[in-house]
């Protein structure tokens, strides 16, 4: 009787000689698995959406698409950013005040007469200066990422409030904001993060950097035997998260049309929770642009959905942590049916 | 990598579809006015009741109110007024508490062309409507003033201490700010200062003379700071104290009474909040509690968006009740934490008689 | 029934199985398989990876249902639901990762679940002597009074073993039990089986290592697509009529030895290299030639480890020059300075130090070669699937498709993806570190088989081993070391697993 190829090793015979061929007796279980997937979370966000539609007044429009859409923007952009980071392997919670710092710099900058792009690209930089100190200090030093992002946080968080004296600084000019401006009844800064969304997805799915994250995210030992540059990899992502980030809190400024040294708070939870919503694994190694996009969306409409429901505050809370335990819960449970499928 | 694709596109499936259809149960259009209110921060007990009660005052008030929360955050504020635009109600109010993101704010409000009423934090080219706490600074001080002078405190032997919450912005520490002001220009020997002279950065004026430090938003975080201030206040300086809110206040009182000093203090807190009534009932130190009387705002907000939209054009301020609350006169307007009473309204908000809302409320004086 | 010493040993046969048959997700694992093991018997069920020999013992141990066929235990008809019928009829199964309780004492794991008391209490001492006592039956030594995590591996398989005779086993069925030991550990575990089986213990275990067959079973059942293909007394077997059964190819590939050819032409010579560690290694030469194949043998510990490292560029700490094609250069400080000076390197352990589990098999393939298969930065997706066929194809490794994880892959294949990619950059000498280490038979054969017809074309290969059998198998020159100094080197006739162990371990403990 014959066997199917793939299962069991066939005794030393000609090479196999055809490309890839997909099993015939795992198919099944796979197409089950990849269905399970595909189901967990995009089934899990259509289930959200049918059920806001039908509950919450003015959710199924394309007006509030458009609110949903220019919400999740700034914090997408910086998801994308964690997202990288987390799959290298580390974890950035100074996000949360590379954010401020950005909207805050880039607002003095313009109040001082520097012009718009010259005051992007220097808020960007500072960011990405906060993101290469974590970089160091994590490589050189040794301390773990989690301390050590920690740490910049409450560093770029009194720095923002020290730079602004603690007050929100205003535009001078309140015309300054040209990502607040509207195309097509969409804000242009929707089309700033679907743009910043397909430049990270170009890099990660098609660059040599874009693998060589993957690889010290997947094992940073192997990737150092195999000569890989680990460090100064590790300390890029870290730079091109703070970068992000400072980016994004330069939108963020454009839409509120000041400098606010307190917004961004949550953005290193809700950053990091929409990564791993998206399938990236804790451990790193694991991970993509369109999950995390899903990711952003879908915790984006369960704030938008449960605000139009008017549902109290506190419920949103745990609304938003449930629905994340419940994300990694099934991710563990898919890794467990992935193992027993396979073998 | 499939997977993620798959999920996606369910994800611009479903917007696409969105795209072509209308919106989902619009609310009842009937004869009543319809409000959007968003409130500051649910989670915080004052701007919670706030929140209720627009909420549970609506039936009364006769009008119909869909209420956000915009969680002390500027980018939330920004979604809830997409939100709340998208609703089309009669009027939006919004009580966005981050100072200085008013501009974007307006900007979205009068470009939807809906009328708008901004509560407390002003907002670019609405209404607004908002307590003042220069006007509770000043009477704070004009509380304190005879009853020190009694005592004979003098500007030699007193440290005006004021408990400040930078990051709320410039309008709500403008208590602790007039404070000074007004009792610097009544009690000669304290260094004159003009309001713009106290900011954030100050922490001592003159010979200590004046103190100012963080409050930290709680009565712990107020108490903490205060035990570091207290060592650099002279041990046999008096003290008068007044910080942005009653906790602010308490922490300051705390940290005094356990270093021994609360015969030599006069405290005035800012609320009320019933540890300040308590205070003010029973502690020989609690001299004044300035009441804000925030839980009955609703009644007067609803009626200034009714106002608007009967097209009655307010003042560039309307005025919240407030009262300074002495050992004398607590009791005629709150009976227990209860109010019992508002005072008379403010001379800019004297049109609201007009709408006839405060009516249907029967508590306050002179209506 | 029970195996104790007291009554005369049993005989006859105790287990018997008859057309087992199992599928797993409509695969056919075990498609007929008969099977008898008479009392005092040690057989060893051997085959490659998949052949079947795991699910027979997981179902001669209750822990899995066969579909079809029967056991019979003892002469009685047996259906076991579950591993605890199958332990009540005396079968006791020793799985490769055991379960104990490590935080409590080895006593108590020996008894477990029938600790001795009075009305409901414990007591330590009680506890303890009653395991001695079991212990001096059996004659298995084991430190009783020490928590069970703290004991090595060999001890916790033997208190593993004791607690099954305990429940009056009689037939022990045991998966790989020397995958981990030393070879004094295994020789111990032997020699306590053999002891056992003269009192009537029936044993089956489950081995693909031709040594230990060949020293301890009375007979080898060999199982090939999940039939029994060959069922032979030991004594009467040759080696290579094993690996024959095993594979089914035929049996003269096996076993070959390499012609002991002249090998002038230095690919790395190894200059003066010091050490101050464990172990110390002072002034330490060798030289590789092209086309050679040295193997550095030696115990755990003796220093190949830390010269195959050294090389590798992880342990900066070394003194010494290497010479590498004509090119002189100080200890490598760094894996990529190795890499560049032409060493490839294959890592001990390929799950934690070699393969990247969550990439796919051609990311791992490319990984030492991105700038080869991109342009500028950007990666060439036909390249790398051409160089990853091409791979592949060469060297035989077994996937369902080239962009599955290679954690999905079988330890054999994944060595070979390991393999080919330091292959892939070209390397001018290869070191390698325990390559068939947890990997089966025909992968292992296969192994060797590609190394050595590379070493033909010209490489180089320093080949690290603690695995006697395999440094005598593939090596040109096997170099003994001992305490970080080489004390022989072996060829030819001299080359020999009796030679080599013995100079290995001489004044060991």
């Amino acid at each position: 009787m014959q066997l199917e190829t793939g299962k069991v090793t066939p005794p030393k015979a000609s090479p196999p000689a055809d490309k890839a061929s997909e099993p015939t007796q795992t198919r099944s279980t796979r197409l089950v698995l990849s269905g399970m997937q595909a189901l967990g979370l995009g089934g899990f966000y259509v289930l959200t959406l049918l059920f806001f539609s039908v509950q919450a007044p003015h959710f199924f429009s394309f007006s509030n698409a458009v609110n949903i859409l220019s919400n999740v923007s700034v914090i997408g952009i910086v998801t994308l950013g964690q997202m990288l980071v987390l799959i290298a392997g580390g974890f950035d919670l100074s996000v949360a005040g590379t954010l401020p710092l950005g909207g805050v710099v880039f607002t003095i900058l313009i109040n001082h007469g520097v012009s718009l792009p010259v005051a992007w690209l220097i808020a960007t930089l500072s960011g990405g200066v906060v993101g290469a100190a974590n970089g160091l200090i994590i490589t050189r030093i040794g301390i773990n990422p989690l301390v050590t992002t920690l740490g910049t946080l409450s560093v770029t968080g009194g720095l923002a409030n020290v730079v602004t004296a603690g007050e929100t600084v205003p535009f001078n000019d309140l015309n300054a904001g040209p990502v607040d401006n509207v195309i097509g009844g969409t804000p242009v800064y929707i089309w700033v993060w679907i743009a910043v969304t397909l430049l990270v997805f170009v890099v990660l799915r098609f660059t040599v950097l874009g693998r060589m994250i993957f690889a010290i995210g997947g094992n940073r030992e192997a990737s150092r035997l195999a000569g890989i540059r680990v460090d100064f990899v590790t300390t890029l992502v870290y730079v091109i998260s703070g970068a992000l980030s400072a980016f994004a809190g330069v939108v963020l400024a454009q839409q509120l049309l000041a400098g606010a040294p307190t917004v961004g708070a949550t953005a290193a939870l809700t950053s990091i929770a929409a990564v791993i919503l998206g399938g990236a694994a804790l451990t790193g190694g694991v991970g993509g642009v369109p999950g995390t996009v899903v990711g952003v969306l879908v915790l984006g409409t369960v704030a938008n959905g449960l605000a139009l429901m008017q549902v109290p505050a506190f419920y949103q809370q745990i609304a938003t942590g449930s629905i994340l335990l419940l994300a990694v819960g099934f991710g563990r449970l898919r890794a467990l049916f992935g193992q027993l499928g396979d073998r | 990598m499939g997977s993620r694709w798959r999920g996606l596109a369910a994800v611009a499936l479903v917007i696409l579809a969105a795209c072509g259809s209308s919106g989902g149960n619009a609310p009842a259009s009937n004869s009543k006015i319809s409000i959007d209110f968003a409130s500051a921060d649910d989670r915080i007990g004052v701007f919670k009741t706030v929140g209720d009660g627009m909420v549970s005052g609506a039936p009364t008030a006769g009008v119909t109110v869909r209420h956000y929360d915009n969680k002390l955050d500027g980018a939330t504020a920004l979604a809830n007024a997409d939100l709340m635009i998208q609703d089309k109600p009669d009027i939006i109010i919004d009580w966005n508490a981050v100072a200085n993101v008013g501009a974007a704010l307006g900007k979205k409000f009068n470009n939807a062309h809906i009328p708008c009423l901004a509560v407390n934090q002003p907002i670019a080219g609405c209404d607004w409507y908002n307590l003042s706490n220069m006007q509770a600074g000043v009477d704070a001080a004009n509380t304190m003033i005879p009853l020190a002078q009694s005592k004979g405190w003098t500007a030699n032997n007193t440290t005006i201490l004021m408990v400040v919450q930078s990051s709320a912005g410039v309008e709500v520490n403008n208590g602790p700010r007039y404070f000074y002001v007004t009792i610097a220009s009544k009690i000669s020997g304290f260094p004159t200062m003009t309001p713009d002279q106290i900011n954030p950065q100050t922490t001592v004026i003159g010979n200590h003379q004046g103190v100012q430090y963080e409050c930290n938003s709680t009565v712990d975080g107020s108490y903490a700071n205060a035990k570091n201030v207290l060592p650099t206040i002279p041990a046999s300086n008096h003290v008068l104290v007044f910080g942005d809110d009653t906790d602010c206040t308490l922490g300051a009182l705390r940290a005094l009474t356990e270093a021994g000093r609360a015969n030599n203090t006069m405290a005035c807190g800012l609320g009320p909040t019933p540890d300040g009534l308590t205070n003010l009932r029973t502690n020989a130190s609690w001299v004044c509690e300035e009441a804000l009387f925030l839980e009955d705002w609703p009644e007067f907000i609803i009626a200034e968006a009714v106002a608007i939209h009967m097209g009655i054009k307010p003042p560039p301020l309307t005025s919240a009740p407030q009262v300074s609350l002495t050992k004398d006169n607590v009791d005629t307007y709150y009976t227990g934490n209860t109010v019992k009473l508002l005072p008379p309204l403010a001379a800019n908000a004297q049109y609201l008689k007009q709408t006839g809302i405060l009516q249907k409320f029967h508590n306050v004086q002179g209506i | 029934m029970n195996g104790a010493s007291e009554k005369r040993a049993p005989t006859g046969e105790v287990l018997k199985a008859t057309k087992l048959a199992k599928s797993y997700g409509g695969h056919l694992v075990l498609k007929h398989v008969d099977f008898s093991i008479d009392a005092g018997e040690i057989v060893a069920v051997i085959g490659e990876n998949g052949a079947g020999k795991s699910t027979f013992a997981k179902i001669v141990a209750g822990a899995v249902l066969p579909e079809s066929g029967e056991l019979t235990c003892g002469g009685r008809h047996a259906e076991f639901r579950s591993p605890r019928d199958a332990l009540k009829a005396g079968i006791a199964y020793i799985p490769q990762e055991l379960a104990y309780l490590p935080d409590v004492s080895v006593a108590e794991n020996i008894l477990v679940g029938r600790w001795p008391h009075r009305g409901g209490v414990t007591s330590d001492l009680a506890i303890r002597a009653m395991a001695a006592a079991e212990a001096r039956r059996f004659g298995i030594e084991v430190p009783v009074g020490r928590r069970m995590a703290s004991l090595t591996l060999a001890e916790r398989q033997l208190v593993e073993i004791l607690k099954a005779l305990t429940r009056s086993s009689s037939v022990l069925v045991l998966d790989e039990p020397t995958a981990s030991l030393t070879s004094s550990e295994s020789k111990n575990l032997f020699s306590i089986l053999r002891k056992l089986a003269r009192t009537g213990l029936a044993v089956i275990f489950i081995s693909h290592r031709m040594d230990e067959i060949f020293e301890v079973s009375d007979r080898a059942v060999v199982l090939r697509n999940g039939e029994v293909v060959a069922n032979v007394v030991t004594a009467k077997v040759s080696r290579s009529e094993l690996i024959g059964h095993m594979l089914g190819a035929a049996a003269a590939e096996f076993g070959e030895r390499r012609d002991a050819g002249t090998f002038n032409d230095p690919a790395m010579q190894l200059e003066g290299w010091s050490l101050r560690g464990e172990p110390d290694i002072h002034d330490f030469n060798l030289t590789v030639h092209r086309g050679e194949i040295v193997c550095l043998f030696g115990l755990r510990g003796s220093g190949g480890e830390a010269l195959a490292e050294g090389l590798a560029g992880r342990k900066p700490k070394f003194e010494g020059t290497v010479v590498i094609d004509g090119k002189r250069h100080t200890v490598f400080r760094r894996p990529a300075a190795a890499r560049k000076a032409g060493i490839g390197y294959v890592p001990a352990e390929r799950k934690r130090e070699g393969l990247v589990m969550p990439l796919s098999v051609y990311a791992n393939l490319s990984l030492l070669v991105l700038r080869l298969v991109s342009t500028a930065g950007w990666l060439r997706p036909s390249a790398e699937r051409r160089l990853a066929v091409e791979l592949r194809d060469r060297m035989q490794i077994r996937m369902r498709s080239l962009s599955q994880p290679v954690s999905t892959l079988s330890g054999g294949n994944q060595q070979k993806v390991l393999l080919a990619s330091r292959l892939a950059s070209q390397p001018k000498v290869l070191v390698l570190q325990e390559p068939t280490r947890g990997v089966d038979v025909g992968a292992r054969f296969e192994i060797h088989h590609y190394l050595r017809s590379i070493a033909a074309q010209g490489m180089g290969v320093l080949w690290v081993t603690t695995d006697v059998e395999e440094a005598v198998l593939i090596a040109d020159r096997l170099v003994v070391l001992r305490e970080g100094a080489v004390v022989a080197e072996l060829t030819g006739t001299s080359k020999t697993q009796g030679n080599a162990l013995e100079l290995a371990t001489k004044d060991a403990a």
